[in-house]
């Protein structure tokens, strides 16, 4: 596989390539190939990195550094620089929080809550970038993954909004025919009259929680959000998470009410950052005591951590294969329409962070799958490719392919130990959940039921939607009791038919269609 | 006869040449003392003779014993260490140190001491302004956090922050935080010797002392290297003849201050100026208590030949 990090001491992105089993703290394990390109020093370290696929179909490395500079490098080595953009932050020491690319549209946004957004299908063009001022101080931006015009943030002591940038549209038909124009996003900018001011309309506000047992407020400090259940293509319905700065996970339905419909103080310690998980009732959160974990966000209990690090982490990066993707979202147009995704067969988690080893888990069974010292802090990971085996080099001398060839048949042998070894935990792990399973859900359901009467009437809907979600979950966990030899892609796809049965109760008709 | 333990015989039998299953067929008690002794006397007596026969041999042909130092390496903690892949690892890019090491910035630092401190605290602080050139102390108050105290020194131009912590009237605990990026480091501080109590301790004199680091190996070993490197001025004074060691063996940094005198050409002669105490990583925070960077952990101590600096 292969992995695209930030070291945040050098400057400088390292493309690290190595097979499942890679552990560079055992001698004899098969050690990783490291490629060390872009340095520019600490002064102008990586703060956000995502992987961009523009209109050609080629990848990009997109990255935000330190001092208001965005590049583009390829994926492929050499690494090349294709594009740079200087001076996008002022002052110069504001911070990048977002940098986000959906539909060849570029949203990057500082701590200052300066929001520019790039239009990547016309790239030669100078004057495309537009930008709009969401106000300080912004601690965590996220662009809607399916809609380029729904943008969401929030930072200290200001709550989370959900805005729309007005000037990004959606084309009506297919009025252009040839085989180019097909492979442009059905979202463009319009003509903006004011120079390049995007202009911004808010949709929704949240509302702080209730004050605590002692009538305190509670304080508002948002670390990190993510869109969750995206294919519902409305502009007033979202279902979001967030972590806050005080330990928090908070889930919000726009639809229902201002204030979340799930807030659990998961730790004590700070949340730095969240990843999504294969299916939309459970997220990942990372703190500032080296506590990766997985968060259920429905009955609001953890799932397990994903031990290892020594120190806090600082980046995570979670993928899961195309299939499982697909299938969670039930619509296969909004599956192609997602920014890239890596080739593999195993949903993955990389983290990175101050104790400057890069560590690659499962995501379902969380176990540790390669660990890699790095030499320096990792401020961003990004998988660009999830198999198990060394990636192989556009390399033309014969000699190099017969090694890698060797290479890859050492890594499968590593690989079907590991996969038996995950299947035996799997089994064991539903094991053990049907026992304290069955326990624990009278217990949740009361609490839930008591936390929901307290609410306000407006949010009876909200009430009975989660009483819905339980009921799927119940589903989901009778099934392993008929079949205990299933393996991990049928338990991704139970969880993925929960997902859709939910939706098909939620919004009847449209997603029965997806099914 | 000389007087022997009965309880002897039934713990250690010599190897030779009496064999064990020899001496247990022997019946009569008296006896048997006898052969044990007889035979332990034997062994030592072999010992000895071939150990001087070695001396001779090895004096008349000194590469023998170069040969069999060479070959002879006893199996130790350290040289079974678990295999580390940060070991002398190269320090890529720059880290918060890099102000001390590439612009010279002259060390400024700044002594205080957890709150309600008592005379032990103060006393342990005398030492340290000793220590450390061009230090300063200010007195604790109850106002202000840590990090305030951070803040008010780097708007004062401090380079570093030392905290002493006391509990129970006992100085447990030294907190490095190095301004202005951190990082924040707390150390467990133990087996403190003043001056006073180490005998034929010399006065220390206000020169700048020389810095003997030794085997700081790790990434993270070589950042706590770093950050004691960093509260010492770069130009020692050498007329001063002083030297501050930090130690590290198996995680344990032991702190030694002495001086040298050169009493012939040949051999240097030490003279210890005190204090000694022992500090154990147990702490590494970014920046001024901000996110953990590294944490000793209860099961760090399972594996023994486990080492973190």
């Amino acid at each position: 596989m292969k992995v695209l990090v930030a070291a945040e001491d050098s400057g400088s992105l390292k493309d690290i390539s190595f097979p499942f089993g890679t552990n560079t703290s055992v001698q004899q394990s098969t050690q990783p190939t490291i490629t060390t390109f872009a340095s520019a020093g600490r002064s102008s370290y990586v703060q956000r990195m995502i992987i961009a696929k523009l209109n050609a179909g080629k990848e990009y490395i997109c990255i935000a550094r330190k001092g208001g500079i965005i590049q583009l490098y390829d994926v492929n080595p050499p690494h090349a620089l294709f594009m740079e953009w200087k001076d996008m932050t002022h002052p110069p020491d504001d911070a990048f929080v977002g940098l986000e690319y959906v539909e060849g549209k570029l949203s990057s946004c500082t701590a200052t809550g300066k929001l520019i957004i790039r239009d990547l299908q016309s790239i030669s063009d100078s004057t495309n970038d537009y930008y709009t001022l969401l106000g300080e101080p912004i601690n965590a931006f996220r662009v809607h993954p399916n809609q380029p015009n729904i943008i969401a943030y929030g930072g200290k002591e200001r709550e989370l909004e959900i805005s729309i940038i007005e000037n990004i549209c959606r084309r009506e038909s297919n009025s252009t025919t040839d085989s180019e124009s097909d492979q442009l996003s059905s979202w463009y900018i319009a003509a903006i009259p004011t120079g390049r001011t995007l202009s911004r309309r808010k949709l929704w506000k949240a509302k702080n929680v209730k004050n605590d047992e002692l009538d305190l407020r509670v304080p508002v400090w948002i670390s990190d959000i993510r869109f969750l259940d995206v294919n519902r293509n409305s502009q007033t319905d979202f279902r979001l998470a967030i972590s806050t700065r005080f330990g928090h996970v908070r889930v919000y339905e726009t639809k229902y009410s201002r204030k979340p419909i799930v807030n659990v103080e998961v730790g004590e310690h700070p949340l730095i950052a969240l990843s999504p998980f294969i299916n939309d009732h459970e997220i990942i959160y990372c703190d500032t005591n080296s506590t990766t974990a997985r968060f259920n966000l429905i009955n609001g209990r953890k799932g397990g951590h994903y031990s290892g690090a020594a120190g806090s982490v600082l980046c995570l990066d979670s993928f899961f294969p195309e299939q499982e993707r697909s299938m969670t979202e039930g619509n296969e147009d909004v599956a192609t329409s997602v920014a890239r995704v890596p080739s593999g067969e195993v949903p993955l988690l990389a983290t990175g962070g101050l104790d400057r080893f890069l560590r690659v888990y499962n995501l379902q069974t969380r176990e540790l799958v390669a660990k890699v010292f790095v030499g320096a802090k990792l401020s961003a990971v990004c998988i660009v490719d999830g198999n198990s085996t060394v990636p192989p080099e556009p390399v033309s001398e014969r000699e190099s392919d017969e090694e890698e060839d060797e290479e890859a048949v050492d890594s499968d042998l590593v690989k079907t130990e590991g996969e038996r070894k995950r299947g035996k935990r799997l089994r064991t792990e539903e094991a053990l959940t049907d026992e304290v399973g069955s326990k624990n859900k009278r217990k949740k359901r009361v609490r839930m039921h008591d936390e929901l009467a307290s609410q306000d009437d407006d949010e009876e809907d909200d009430a009975d939607d989660v009483w819905n979600l339980l009921d799927a979950e119940e589903e989901e966990e009778e099934e392993p009791r008929i079949k205990k030899e299933e393996d991990e892609d049928r338990v991704a796809s139970s969880s993925s038919a929960t997902q859709s049965s939910l939706r098909r109760r939620k919004h009847g008709s449209r997603a029965a269609t997806s099914r | 006869m000389p007087s022997r333990k009965t309880k002897g015989k039934k713990k250690s039998v010599p190897t030779a040449p009496v064999s064990k299953g020899a001496l247990n067929n022997v019946k009569n008690k008296i006896k048997r003392e006898n052969l044990l002794y007889a035979a332990r006397k034997a062994h030592n007596v072999n010992k000895h003779k071939s150990r001087k026969e070695l001396l001779k041999r090895e004096q008349a042909d000194p590469q023998l014993k170069e040969e069999r130092l060479a070959n002879n390496i006893p199996t130790t903690i350290e040289n079974t260490r678990i295999y580390d892949e940060t070991v002398d690892a190269t320090i890529e890019g720059e880290d918060e140190f890099e102000e001390y090491f590439k612009n010279k910035r002259a060390p400024k630092v700044l002594i205080t001491t957890s709150k309600f401190a008592r005379a032990q605290a103060y006393e342990f602080s005398d030492q340290l302004i000793n220590i450390i050139p061009g230090s300063e102390f200010v007195k604790r108050g109850q106002k202000f956090t840590m990090k305030e105290i951070a803040q008010f020194c780097i708007n004062r131009d401090y380079t570093d922050l030392v905290v002493i912590s006391e509990d129970k009237k006992v100085v447990n605990g030294l907190t490095f935080v190095h301004l202005p990026d951190g990082p924040t480091m707390f150390f467990s501080l133990t087996s403190l010797r003043m001056p006073k109590q180490i005998s034929g301790h010399g006065r220390a004199t206000s020169h700048i002392p020389e810095l003997i680091l030794n085997s700081f190996s790790t990434r993270l070993g070589m950042t706590v290297g770093r950050l004691f490197q960093s509260l010492f001025p770069q130009t020692p004074e050498f007329v001063g003849r002083q030297v501050v060691t930090l130690h590290n063996q198996r995680d344990f940094i032991f702190f030694r201050r002495h001086r040298y005198l050169f009493k012939e050409t040949e051999r240097v002669g030490l003279q210890e100026l005190g204090p000694q105490f022992t500090l154990k990583l147990r702490l590494v925070r970014r920046g001024i208590a901000e996110e953990m960077e590294w944490e000793h952990r209860p099961e760090m101590d399972k594996e023994k030949r486990k080492f973190y600096l």
